[in-house]
């Protein structure tokens, strides 16, 4: 018992869970390659129902994260909540470097979308699946860019609602995000699929897309500098 | 940790037009397994073969983007030739299924 430390975070530790939610569990290994077949699951956790994503990292692995500064690192700091094990680990790394890789992470999620809308416009027949990418890569992009944020550091899945110093506010209402958020819920948990038309998901896309090349703008020069810019 | 994101993204999608585009009427919208049990479910004459080695192929995608794998794995051992080779037996059946 004394080889990991387990911790809960995401929406279970930050109190948003809904009922499609999993609870997302870190376990957090001291040995750099622990061997699995010891490693007898987590009997001491009582998780009822839940489904549960397990995550699995070596504390070398963690402790370079923090280091360099990764959105990850920061995710743990922000929400981690030590449920079991000989000690908290996390605690003991301390802070992580302030976040740096904000454009390498963001730029590939704005090639994403665009792509999304070229997909689109080829072809309907995985509608709903671009749809759902849509939301993942607005999603991610509010994440990131909420480290500069007035509002500080968040991973809700609204976080590009939440921040509010963009030079360009983010251009889709709640409902027509959340629809796209369904999107990806079917896809990533089998509920059933939103009712979508193609003109839609490429107008808010193409929405999307103009204000996502905005915030790299805004934020890129961000990267080494303090936690606002 | 993104790249393997997108990399991602190009395995669902190509596996995503194999089959949407051979079963019509009902999108597999994701390589979820609970996606492709609902798309199972709710589209009929999906041959249980075809299901089998989209599920085979979407535990080979989770697995290739999974960070956490390398706490398991010495060096980076290359999952996606693997899927891609399963990626074409996926073609190969949808292929003869469609003669």
């Amino acid at each position: 018992m004394s080889g990991y430390s387990v911790y809960l975070y995401g929406s279970s530790a930050r109190d948003e869970q809904a009922m499609h939610s999993d609870t997302d569990i870190l376990v957090l290994f001291k040995a750099p390659k622990p061997n699995l077949e010891n490693f007898q699951g987590l009997p001491e956790l009582d998780l009822g129902e839940a489904s549960v994503d397990l995550s699995y990292y070596s504390l070398k692995r963690i402790t370079e994260m923090y280091r360099e500064g990764h959105l990850f690192a920061w995710h743990l700091y922000k929400e981690a909540k030590f449920l079991s094990g000989a000690n908290d680990i996390l605690d003991d790394i301390g802070v992580p470097e302030p976040y740096s890789n904000f454009y390498d992470d963001v730029y590939p999620l704005v090639e994403l979308m665009k792509s999304s809308r070229d997909r689109l416009m080829a072809s309907p027949i995985n509608l709903v699946y671009e749809a759902g990418l849509l939301f993942v890569s607005a999603r991610n992009i509010g994440m990131s860019s909420s480290y500069f944020s007035n509002e500080g550091v968040t991973f809700s899945a609204f976080a590009p609602l939440i921040v509010s110093n963009f030079h360009k506010p983010f251009p889709i209402s709640k409902f027509d995000y959340e629809t796209l958020r369904s999107a990806r819920l079917a896809g990533v948990r089998g509920l059933s699929s939103p009712k979508l038309k193609v003109d839609w998901v490429l107008s808010v896309g193409t929405k999307l897309i103009d204000w996502a090349e905005v915030v790299v703008d805004d934020f890129k020069e961000c990267d080494y500098e303090a936690s606002f810019c | 940790m993104k790249r393997r994101f997108v990399e991602r993204v190009a395995v669902e999608r190509e596996v995503l037009d194999l089959v949407n585009r051979q079963f019509q009427g009902g999108e597999l919208c994701g390589l979820s397994r609970a996606a492709i049990s609902r798309w199972h479910e709710t589209l009929e004459g999906i041959p249980g073969e075809v299901v089998d080695l989209v599920v085979i192929i979407a535990k080979r995608a989770r697995l290739d983007v999974d960070a956490s794998r390398d706490v398991f794995i010495d060096g980076e051992e290359d999952l996606v030739s693997t899927t891609t080779e399963y990626i074409q037996e996926l073609r190969k059946l949808l292929e003869s299924k469609d003669r």
